[in-house]
């Protein structure tokens, strides 16, 4: 599904993360490590937000790099800490991810309801919690039609009820056939995702645990 | 006296101020101070008179009431903007301890303590105010003077009045601008979003940005009414305006890495994506556009439009290759008005836009993607 080709993400020549070689078959990821440990930055890498050295290439055919508009149709991203245009209401900022990730009005309001948003999605996002914040993130993270979607720290700032919401519609979705990358540096609840797997970002490079 | 409050109190919105515009303070006293003390007149003026035209004009703020008038206005301005700042300040979830230590404080400590704040925020203006006085005085201009000075202390004491009234408020929601009002049904596609957040966030900025284009645009219309048959007048006056505009672009670039870096994984390509910047640059110079179609013929109208949206976007290149330093920025942006100028002199400015072009897509092109955030 995922093959990372000599990946290199640096700050000012500082190596943040590396990936000599890595394939991930299609499925649910869990990317833990420590705080500082590149998580944020290997998903935005992957996401097309950050520039990064090297390749990765979606079900061996869609290079970030040599086709970036097709990989960005279908790999979707949710920040940690979501930050929008305060003066925007929920409602334009769907509609603008809705035109650029080709979803439509009846897939949107689908999202809206499931996350229970009707009373404040036409709301400015400047007066929207974190927790209303984290789920706009979500929802614009499910629109058009991805085959991989990354989730950035999905279970903070949200509620108990929010939290199942999430864990069902992931689990929907990648029966239908989407991959998922989250990343948290909590342990992960096997409950949740019972047929995930888990992947450790550690000494600037990520493996699989033994 | 409560030093610890006054130090809490300076940090929290004095130096925020200052660092907050540092960008439009620096241009406004390179453009217009610079013009003031430094300017080289052109033909044969010898040292003496110059440094008599440097008096005459100087002394123009204490003798003319329509100057002086002017000045006011602008004090006006910056005092609304501190205002704005300000109350901005205390609705900021991290600030939001200060209603709990400054509702426990007298009110007359409390007045004293913005007072001081205020004069610190107004330094520039009270600096000014203070030149004007001296010069006044060693004039026998005694009337001016005083005004000036007790236009300063009402500044002041208003605003400490001000901020002691918003200290005892209850935390309350944020307002958002009433000009959004009027968009409210409007469709806001990706490269609409600025122009909206100016109206949101930059207004006072925009009516200084924007006077100062009527200002050039009006001398210009007046003084050289043969500006349409040179073409060259007109192209030093947009590109004074553009450089005018170099603040908005500043913060351009600012609201696209805060708010908007989630657009970077929108499936827009790198040339759709240096379009929807062209395209923001057209709506930021609409007003100017309106003026030069009603002016001039077409195709003129058109490559002038041209001209300035070029000058718009390189700004935005030098932005994307250099991030947000502002005094590398400011470098460039009095670099090209300097080298642009000497362009139009020769009667090649169609070169500068072209230069631009080209310089602003390569610079994008190279850095869209490159950014330095660091978050884990």
């Amino acid at each position: 599904m995922l093959h990372f080709k000599n990946f290199q993400k640096s700050y000012y020549s500082n190596p943040i993360i590396q990936i000599d070689n890595l394939k991930l078959q299609k499925g649910i990821y869990w990317i833990k490590g420590v705080n500082g440990s590149g998580k944020s930055t290997l998903l935005k890498s992957i996401a097309g937000i950050l520039d990064f050295k090297g390749d990765i290439i979606l079900n061996e055919e869609i290079s970030i790099k040599k086709h970036p508009v097709a990989f960005r149709s279908v790999v979707n991203f949710a920040e940690a800490e979501p930050i929008f245009p305060e003066f925007l209401t929920g409602m334009e900022m769907i509609k603008l991810f809705e035109s650029a990730k080709k979803g439509s009005k009846e897939q949107s309001e689908g999202l809206i309801a499931i996350f229970k948003m009707h009373e404040y999605i036409n709301e400015r996002l400047g007066t929207y919690s974190s927790g209303m914040l984290k789920k706009l993130s979500l929802v614009l993270a499910f629109l058009g039609h991805p085959t991989l979607i990354l989730l950035d720290e999905p279970l903070i700032t949200l509620d108990t009820e929010a939290l199942g919401i999430l864990c069902q519609l992931t689990l929907d979705k990648h029966h239908e056939g989407i991959s998922f990358i989250l990343s948290s540096h909590q342990d992960l609840n096997q409950e949740l995702f019972p047929q995930s797997s888990i992947l450790m970002v550690e000494n600037k490079t990520v493996i699989f645990p033994e | 006296m409560n030093f610890a409050l006054l130090k809490v109190l300076d940090q929290t919105f004095v130096k925020a101020f200052y660092r907050n515009h540092s960008g439009l303070l620096l241009f406004f006293f390179i453009a217009i101070f610079s013009y003031f003390f430094f300017i080289k007149t052109a033909g044969d003026v010898t040292r003496e008179m110059q440094v008599l035209y440097e008096i005459k004009l100087t002394l123009l703020l204490v003798t003319n009431p329509l100057m002086l008038a002017f000045i006011f206005l602008i004090w006006l301005i910056y005092t609304f903007k501190s205002w704005q700042f300000v109350a901005k300040q205390f609705l900021m979830e991290d600030q939001q301890f200060l209603f709990y230590s400054l509702g426990a404080i007298s009110k007359s400590i409390l007045f004293i303590n913005w007072f001081l704040i205020q004069t610190r925020i107004t330094l520039p203006i009270i600096v000014f105010g203070v030149f004007a006085i001296i010069i006044g005085i060693f004039n026998q201009q005694y009337i001016t003077p005083l005004i000036i000075a007790l236009i300063l202390l009402l500044i002041n004491s208003v605003s400490a009045v001000y901020y002691s009234f918003l200290s005892h408020q209850l935390i309350n929601s944020k307002n958002f601008s009433p000009f959004l009002k009027l968009f409210k049904s409007w469709k806001k596609p990706f490269f609409s979003l600025f122009p909206y957040y100016i109206l949101d966030q930059l207004k006072i900025a925009l009516l200084l940005i924007k006077s100062f284009s009527i200002i050039i645009i009006t001398g210009l219309f007046y003084y050289y009414s043969s500006f349409q048959k040179d073409l060259r007048l007109i192209e030093i006056a947009i590109l004074m305006i553009c450089t005018g505009h170099a603040f908005l672009i500043y913060h351009q670039k600012k609201f696209n890495d805060t708010f908007l870096i989630l657009s970077k994984n929108l499936p827009y390509s790198r040339n759709q994506n240096y379009l929807f910047l062209l395209s923001s640059k057209l709506i930021l110079l609409l007003p100017e556009t309106f003026y030069l179609c009603i002016h001039f013929s077409i195709l003129k109208a058109l490559y002038l439009v041209l001209y300035s949206v070029s000058l718009m976007v390189v700004y935005s290149g030098i932005l994307f290759a250099f991030g947000l330093d502002i005094k590398r920025y400011l470098f460039w942006v009095f670099g090209i008005l300097i080298v642009f100028f000497l362009f139009i002199m020769f009667k090649i400015g169609y070169i500068g836009m072209l230069i631009s072009l080209i310089l602003s897509y390569v610079l994008f092109n190279r850095n869209y993607y490159k950014s330095t955030i660091i978050s884990n």
